[in-house]
């Protein structure tokens, strides 16, 4: 037998293990067409882009999946609207919380991370023009603040939002990264009130916004919307101990003189009437070059709430509303009735199609929104999906908002300023209760997203938000105290592998 | 020192994420690797390989990774006492081999943030364009690093008949740890998750492969034939879930999932039992499913799909939907033979699958308006017209969400090549000054046995296996052509 031995060794096989950067820096490449964010913003106007993508997320609340806009989905809560549509599974999620048996399986879950995107996009931009850009000038020291105030008034815009729905909420101020598991701490909504309160505070304590925008600036946050937000958030919480300088602000922005009634409610919601001398703050919505798409709804555009709210299949033999209606939101006769048939408010809030002119769809009324329907070539701008690209703003604080809040935070001209919002109604003069200004709120802000929140507030929501026999298919379920913040969606907690707690109504 | 560099991709075997976008320069690889092998009187042979292998897709603590291989093979016919067996046993060796390898295959960057534009906004009056924004591109993972697979192997080889016969059997067991999937993150990092090491996936296999070749006078007969059976298993999604969507398609919903314990992917729909043939069954099935017109959408009429109750809790509805399917053959397997004689040359090769299914998602009921295929010919029309295909409706959600109307068998057989060639005799071609010349006719692709009506029943890839969204069906090709070597 033959011994045959082969024995071969590689000599340098040992050599290039050890040599672990040899050729390191060869493997280092550049990206050609996209720079680090290090790199990018180094520089004002990249600082300034930055800013604008904070802005970015404000305008997606309405479509996004969800159809969950800012005004339309508390309305379809509260006690003046339905949630409408086709049939009982049109908008699922609106009829489940309608009748409150919301799941954490049928949430909110795309503005739930709508509103985190924002959150995060001002985070970011605050390290950008911290971190990457080293102003050179005292004006662009200024103008750095400036830029800071705008993402701080919007980071507590976003988280505003979220304390409104979710309340104990995972809040954080610092990029979240692979260092801390991307994880961040869930606090107390009364934690959550303070951080909000910090960020407001620290923008008013800046002083860098003007008091108000005009011209090509208009939609930028100013002083007058973070007083606002202040007052919002402060009568939510009924802080007792801010509400002063929350009536301050409001009597702040009254005597600044740049707001007025507009004498006729109905044109506040023409597109003639989008920052009117009434508009304290909209969020801008345009069809021109409006580029909203059913595969992404993030595009900036239109919005799609004027066409979900017409009714369907409408006839256009008005003239005025569109016909590419979805039917939701149809509001009840018994609000159609409350009103006081002298007030102007009611059929500029409500119309009414001749019957026969649409298709009936589910609780249907009769009546439909008015403020935000559709008009005929509202959209005509858009290049993209025309129904996602109605052109209209939503006016989210208006002066009248002002005069009520200062009224109903104990201004001594408490009286004047609800008597100025019902004169402009046509309306003659009401004690100026509690129970007064929370009733002129729900004829004034009729599909603008605030009665829920007033009757969460207030402690009226479980006399108000009940089983209702109004309409054959009228809520089925009843409000309670517990059910104040909706459920996180579901993936959300599972993914988070228990640091989030499920809100108490929804834990299992 | 060997080493070796290129562009990635030549060895990704399980590219799932590829997103490898054009955005740098070329992306590079850097491998080192040694060997030591011994051989000990042609009968105890091992090896050892350690390749270490750089990345310009991770960071930079994670660039490199180590991936050692083992293999040992015993010559069992060298033995002494093996000396004697019969003549027509020429060899048989057993195969025994460990080790590990990378992927790298995702898109380049990933592991750190760039910027992107377009995040813009409206400011100014009605009619105003918007304002340029930008942002991050997403979250960095610096921890991003190779997905490595661990695979044993055990193998047989068998020689007879002067090695004219010979046989080769694999059994093969691959882990694959780390895959390169997006993580599974809270949604409140505001942003889009970034690629990380998740999820372990689980390949186990058998692989078969025959050779037989011998002359008969002046006849060359040669055939080959393999065989191979794979069960793929997802181990860990790597989130608490143990499922996630893979594709959607429009209204249909969830067409593909994953999900632990599963293979991946698998088709996800519902399950149906048949049409609606007259009033009475729907009648029945409403009033036992509690559907009311006008109330839900599953509300039935004659000519509508039946959708089961999957899970039994008296209710038709999104819950309902369950596995119906996978593109994944468990068998793949092809063939060949030849045919020589005086300068004739005949060969062809078959391939197919067996055991897949193909999800046809070319055709989207609900869409309205549009060509229709012409088996929507045989939709059902009336009592006992169809019983597989619904009535059509413009704007059908109803019956055309995900289910197994979708699903069909995956199966083929392909002639994947065919041809005949004559090389002229030496003794004429040589006084010429060639040293060879031949004439060929060549088919390719010549004819696919399948239940499979679409344009072919190879579909998909990825997460996309065996999804048919109409694509462009192979070619069919013939060539006639001749070689000449001088």
């Amino acid at each position: 037998m033959k011994l045959n031995k082969k024995l071969f060794l590689l000599p340098v096989a040992a050599m290039g293990l050890g040599l672990t950067s040899c050729g390191s820096e060869w493997l280092d490449i550049t990206n050609n067409t996209q720079d680090t964010v290090e790199d990018y913003y180094k520089t004002e106007d990249n600082i300034q882009q930055a800013v604008v993508a904070a802005y970015d997320p404000l305008h997606w609340f309405d479509y996004a999946n969800n159809y969950c806009g800012m005004n339309i989905y508390p309305e379809v809560i509260a006690d003046q609207v339905l949630p409408g549509g086709g049939d009982v599974n049109d908008m699922n999620q609106w009829k489940t919380v309608f009748n409150f048996n919301t799941t954490a399986t049928v949430v909110l879950d795309t503005n739930y991370s709508n509103a985190y995107s924002g959150v995060k996009r001002c985070i970011d931009a605050l390290r950008y023009m911290y971190n990457y850009w080293e102003p050179k000038t005292d004006q662009e020291l200024a103008n750095r603040e400036y830029y800071e105030s705008q993402v701080l008034a919007l980071r507590a815009f976003f988280y505003n939002y979220l304390w409104h729905w979710w309340g104990n909420i995972p809040y954080y101020d610092q990029a979240l990264s692979a260092d801390n598991g991307y994880l961040a701490t869930q606090y107390s909504a009364d934690e959550v009130y303070e951080f909000i309160m910090q960020d407001l505070e620290r923008v008013i304590e800046l002083n860098r916004l003007p008091e108000k925008c005009t011209g090509s600036e208009l939609g930028r946050v100013t002083k007058h919307f973070v007083y606002m937000l202040y007052a919002e958030v402060v009568m939510y919480q009924n802080d007792a101990n801010r509400k002063s300088t929350a009536l301050k602000y409001m009597e702040e922005i009254i005597s600044s003189g740049k707001y007025q009634l507009a004498s006729d409610f109905a044109s506040i919601w023409d597109v003639t009437g989008e920052w009117c001398n009434e508009s304290v703050w909209e969020i801008n919505y345009s069809d021109y070059l409006g580029g909203r798409n059913w595969s992404w709804g993030g595009t900036a555009g239109g919005t799609v709430v004027p066409g979900m709210i017409l009714p369907r299949g409408y006839d256009s033999r008005d003239g005025i509303h569109d016909n590419t209606g979805w039917g939701f939101g149809t509001v009840r006769k018994s609000t159609y009735d409350s009103y006081d048939p002298a007030d102007t408010r009611r059929d500029a809030s409500i119309w009414q199609p001749e019957p026969g002119s649409y298709n009936v769809g589910y609780q249907d009324t009769g009546y439909f929104l008015a403020k935000y329907a559709g008009k005929i070539g509202g959209n005509a701008g858009n290049i993209a999906d025309a129904i996602l690209n109605y052109n209209n703003n939503l006016r989210l604080y208006r002066y009248a908002e002002t005069l009520l809040n200062a009224a109903e935070l104990g201004s001594p001209n408490a009286q004047q300023y609800l008597d100025m919002v019902r004169a402009r109604a046509g309306l003659g003069s009401v004690p100026a209760t509690l129970d007064n200004i929370i009733q002129e709120r729900a004829w004034e802000f009729l599909g603008e997203g605030k009665r829920y929140w007033d009757l969460i507030r207030t402690g009226l929501a479980k006399d108000y938000l009940v089983e209702g026999h109004e309409y054959l298919d009228d809520r089925t379920g009843n409000y309670t105290d517990n059910k104040k913040y909706l459920p996180f969606p579901q993936s959300e907690i599972d993914i988070c592998h228990g640091t989030l707690k499920q809100n108490d109504a929804y834990f299992q | 020192m060997t080493v070796a560099q290129g562009s990635p991709g030549e060895e990704d075997g399980g590219n799932r994420t590829g997103n490898a976008g054009p955005n740098s320069a070329w992306p590079k690889l850097l491998s080192y690797f040694g060997r030591v092998s011994y051989d000990f009187g042609s009968r105890y042979m091992v090896q050892a390989t350690v390749r270490r292998d750089g990345s310009s897709r991770f960071g930079a603590n994670h660039k490199w990774a180590t991936f050692p291989s083992f293999s040992a093979g015993w010559n069992i016919t060298n033995e002494p006492f093996l000396e004697t067996r019969p003549q027509w046993w020429n060899n048989t060796k057993l195969r025994v081999s460990w080790g590990k390898n990378g992927n790298e295959a995702i898109g380049d960057f990933a592991y750190t943030v760039m910027t992107n534009g377009n995040n813009n906004y409206y400011f100014g009056p009605e009619g105003s364009s918007q304002t340029y924004g930008s942002k991050a591109s997403g979250l960095a993972n610096p921890d991003l690093k190779w997905e490595e697979s661990t695979q044993t192997d055990i193998g047989l080889d068998l020689g007879f008949l002067d090695n004219s016969l010979q046989f080769t059997f694999d059994w093969y067991k691959k882990r694959t740890t780390g895959m390169l999937m997006t993580m599974m993150i809270p949604t409140y990092v505001g942003e889009t998750k970034p690629i990380g090491n998740v999820g372990t996936m689980d390949n186990t296999g058998v692989e078969f492969d025959i050779r037989w070749a011998r002359t008969f006078g002046e006849v060359e007969v040669n055939l080959g034939g393999n065989l191979s059976y794979v069960k793929n298993r997802l181990v860990d999604l790597g989130n608490s879930d143990g499922w996630r969507s893979e594709v959607s398609n429009g209204t249909a919903g969830d067409i593909a999932r994953s999900m632990n314990g599963e293979v991946f992917p698998f088709f996800y729909g519902y399950k149906t039992a048949g049409i609606f043939q007259n009033q009475a069954e729907a009648d029945a099935y409403n009033e036992k499913y509690g559907l009311t017109s006008g109330q839900t959408s599953w509300y039935a009429q004659p000519g509508d799909v039946v959708f089961v109750d999957t899970n039994g809790d008296g209710t038709i509805n999104a819950d309902d939907r369950t596995k119906i399917g996978k593109g994944l053959p468990d068998w793949t397997y092809g063939f060949n033979l030849g045919l020589g004689w005086k300068g004739f040359q005949l060969t062809a090769y078959f391939q197919g699958v067996w055991g897949n299914n193909i999800y046809d998602a070319s055709l989207r009921g609900d869409t309205p308006a549009k060509n229709m295929p012409s088996w929507m010919l045989n939709r059902w029309t009336g009592e006992g017209t169809s019983n597989k295909i619904p009535i059509y409706r413009l704007g059908d959600s109803r019956n055309w969400q995900s289910s197994d109307i979708y699903i069909h068998d995956g199966a083929y057989l392909r002639c994947a090549n065919l041809t005949l060639s004559y090389s002229l005799p030496y003794n004429i071609i040589s006084k010429a000054g060639l040293s060879n010349v031949k004439v060929f006719v060549m088919g390719e692709n010549l004819f696919t046995a399948t239940k499979y009506y679409g344009f072919t029943p190879e579909v998909g890839d990825g997460v996309n296996i065996g999804i048919d969204y109409g694509n462009y069906p192979e070619a069919r090709t013939f060539s006639v052509g001749f070689n000449v070597a001088f």
